[in-house]
């Protein structure tokens, strides 16, 4: 095993020690390192996320078991698994570009090399994680369909590791060689650029590949289409890696054979690609990335001058985080891409809404943007709690500050800066689309308020001092994809009630509208209540 | 003022403070001395509100810590042995923010900054991220940090941590007049000789217990010691010194 490494130019020892260091950082609540209270939050978390991945294996399983071609099965569980690792990682770019053990790490004995091994690893892990969760369920399904065997389950189960594997490695390659040649000053946009479009390449790529290759829109098409063994499937990635399965499978055609040298080329190729120059710059360059010194310019004395005490110490912390701290903007700019973007692949369709007060059919839902408006401040929010200086947060109980105003304040400082903007954003796109203002300001208030409403229960569930949380540890690793989608799930029904019974006219409308207001009175309150009965009596946890 | 009365702190079974009672007046001076895990950092964080403890009661400046920790903290300025920033602030934005944190009006919070900005030698460094400080700046920024709303507590955990010598005699002359103008003051620190030279009376404490108190002079002459090193060493020390050190020597020769 040393050798292989060496030969890689990766120190095994050093690898092995660091690697350790971030899983026990992972999984030491787990164990029981902070006690029994952290222990349950984070167990409770991780079945959360176990319940929720397993359920969307759920359904691929049930796919799985009713296609009757088990190679276009796996090529459905390996684009889902490509697209989930690909979400996974595009969420971390920070992991990458300024990861929060370089204090620590960077001035050490650590070759730049081995540095980008054990990156690489961090990210690699919660994306195998996450496939695990997802996988066990479609695995399964493969021993027990019809003609399913443990081979066959095994082939599926090696696609899916190897598929992730090339999906992280992938970007890894993408972002990393960004790291390499954009300019540290311009990086962060690039990062976030690159991320938004490779999550448009991922969401499109899965959309298109799979209509493609099926033909077929409807369930029993799916259960009786079959997909060529030939060459013509192998422009479409997930192919390559599902060809274990055809190989195993026993069916006739090229596609096996072919698909799978295909994958093994794959990973040779990126492997390749990360052990030159990209991996041997890549400690020189964080660590001109981690020192890097802005211009300084003086803040604008009056920006802030009508706010005061909790909430003026937030909205500084917040403008000064956006302005020098590069791992928050990275986490913004991403957060934001990747809502804009899943708001608009998500629509299904790039035609202009259709006006629901008219009863219109067809056209883009505005589903899709209220998911965006219930994902991207979920996201914000995550990544405003958790900072490389999270000990700092002593500030919170050593002055006179009132910790519930603090929290309150985060909450409504993104609730002011993210939500109010992407509702006047929606609020134009209805205008343009509508023609009709009342609709266009009725529907983007409503959505407004629904995604405000959602994430006030964000801040309920789970309320957190900003800039307070460490960004080691399990927080950073899919979870916050993970918290968006439950709160987006929430509130998705919400919109569907409303198209039912609230846009039928000005009276229903207006009523809904305020039935809001007050729901998002009543969480406020709720708030209040909650943090003061959860603050009382704690003490600065960071010791 | 600062009073304790029979403060004990429990970790796992483990007593970092037990039945501590202590009393700083306004105008003293006090320094608060112990070995490493005396339970020194644990009594700071009592009275700073950064933990709770187990049992007994403090008071800063009159309030009770547990029952009115807002009155309490609102009126003490705070400098940690381990004083963690926010990397990505600036000087002044970091003074703006405490400023607000102590809910001071944003022009008198404005107006200090820029003056205590100035008086740490700071002026041209103040729009740069903290990140880029070396350890005394920083040490500056706190401690400017503890003083913008005019506390009448002050609680310093080895204040003069990477200060400059010229910024340490600065802060010494400070933390005497801060005292003459009837402040409270507990210094602790594990360098005896300034603990002597400007404390107006001084605690020993070891495992959680105090074990001495007094003036300097009381002390030596309480232990007939030398000085006030001798008398620590004396209280606190296992073994000699210097038997340690040759004890260390002979672990790093060994192969």
């Amino acid at each position: 095993m040393r050798r292989i490494f060496r030969a890689a130019g990766i120190d095994y020892q050093q690898l092995r020690a660091l690697v350790r260091a971030y899983v026990w950082l992972d999984y030491a609540a787990l164990f029981g390192a902070y006690g029994p209270a952290e222990r349950q939050r984070v167990a409770i978390r991780l079945a959360l996320a176990w319940g929720f991945m397993s359920l969307l294996g759920l359904g691929l399983a049930g796919m799985i078991t009713v296609a009757r071609d088990p190679f276009l099965a796996a090529i459905l569980l390996i684009t889902s698994t490509m697209m989930w690792t690909g979400l996974i990682v595009i969420a971390q770019p920070a992991n990458l570009a300024v990861p929060d053990d370089h204090d620590i790490v960077g001035f050490r004995p650590v070759d730049s090399r081995t540095l980008f091994a054990v990156r690489v690893t961090a990210l690699l892990m919660p994306a195998l994680e996450t496939i695990v969760m997802m996988g066990w369920l479609p695995v399964l399904a493969f021993l027990t369909r019809v003609e399913g065997s443990l081979t066959l389950a095994m082939a599926a189960a090696a696609g899916m590791v190897t598929a992730s594997t090339f999906g992280t490695l992938g970007i890894v390659a993408v972002f990393g060689w960004l790291i390499r040649v954009i300019a540290p000053e311009k990086l962060t946009r690039m990062l976030a650029y690159a991320g938004g479009m490779a999550g448009l390449v991922l969401s499109a790529g899965v959309m298109v590949g799979i209509h493609h290759l099926v033909d077929s829109d409807g369930p029993v098409p799916f259960m009786t289409a079959t997909v060529p063994r030939d060459w013509r499937t192998m422009w479409f990635p997930p192919v390559w890696f599902a060809s274990y399965v055809a190989l195993v499978s026993g069916s006739r055609g090229s596609a096996g054979l072919a698909g799978s040298l295909l994958s093994f080329a794959a990973l040779a190729a990126v492997g390749f690609a990360l052990r030159g120059r990209l991996s041997a710059d890549y400690g020189h360059r964080v660590t001109e990335l981690t020192s890097l010194s802005r211009p300084h310019a003086a803040p604008d004395a009056k920006t802030w001058r009508l706010l005061r005490n909790e909430t003026r110490a937030v909205a500084l912390l917040v403008a000064s985080h956006l302005r020098y701290d590069v791992r928050f903007q990275l986490a913004v700019a991403s957060s934001v891409a990747m809502g804009l973007l899943f708001g608009v692949v998500m629509s299904s369709s790039w035609s202009l809404p259709v006006d629901p007060f008219d009863g219109g059919t067809g056209g883009a839902t505005p589903m899709a943007p209220l998911f965006a408006l219930l994902f991207v401040p979920t996201q914000i929010y995550q990544a405003l709690v958790v900072s490389a200086g999270y000990e700092a947060s002593w500030l919170f109980y050593c002055t006179p500050a009132n910790r519930i105003a603090i929290i309150t304040a985060a909450r409504d400082a993104i609730g002011a800066l993210v939500i109010a903007p992407l509702t006047l954003l929606l609020a134009a796109v209805y205008l343009f689309a509508f023609g009709h203002a009342m609709h266009a300001v009725a529907l983007a208030a409503s959505l407004g308020l629904m995604a405000y409403g959602c994430f006030q229960l964000n801040v309920l569930l789970a309320p957190r001092l900003p800039f307070s949380l460490p960004m080691t540890g399990d927080r950073t690793r899919g979870i916050p994809m993970f918290t968006g989608i439950v709160v987006m799930l929430l509130g998705s029904p919400m919109f569907v009630l409303f198209q039912l019974f609230a846009y039928r006219g000005p009276a229903s409308t207006i009523a809904a509208v305020a039935g809001l207001v007050v729901l998002n009175l009543g969480l406020m309150s709720l708030t209040q209540r909650r943090l003061a009965r959860k603050l009382a009596g704690q003490g600065y946890s960071h010791l | 003022m600062i009073r304790t009365e029979r403060l004990t702190k429990i970790y796992r079974n483990k007593a970092a403070l037990s039945d501590l009672d202590l009393e700083i007046r306004p105008g003293e001076l006090f320094g608060f001395l112990g070995p490493n895990g005396a339970g020194k950092s644990t009594m700071v964080k009592i009275l700073t509100g950064l933990v709770r403890p187990t049992s007994g009661r403090a008071w800063v400046a009159g309030f009770d810590v547990i029952e009115q920790p807002l009155e309490a903290r609102a009126r003490l300025g705070f400098v940690p042995e381990s004083p963690r920033l926010y990397e990505s602030l600036t000087a002044d934005s970091f003074l703006d923010v405490m400023g607000a944190l102590y809910h001071l009006d944003p022009a008198t919070s404005r107006m200090r900054r820029n003056d205590l900005v100035e008086l740490f030698g700071l002026g041209d460094v103040r729009h740069q991220r903290l990140r880029e400080f070396s350890k005394g700046m920083r040490q500056k920024v706190v401690i400017a940090a503890a003083l913008i709303h005019r506390p009448d507590v002050l609680i310093l955990d080895e204040p003069f941590d990477g200060l400059d010598a010229n910024t340490a005699l600065v802060m010494k002359g400070l933390l005497k007049e801060m005292a003459a103008q009837g402040k409270s003051v507990l210094f602790s620190s594990h360098v005896l000789e300034v603990v002597e030279r400007i404390c107006t009376r001084i605690c020993i404490i070891d495992a959680g217990r105090k074990v001495a108190e007094g003036t300097a002079e009381e002390i030596r002459q309480q232990f007939r010691a030398g000085s006030l090193d001798e008398a620590f060493s004396r209280l606190t020390g296992i073994r000699e010194p210097s038997d340690v050190a040759a004890d260390i020597l002979a672990a790093l020769a060994r192969t």
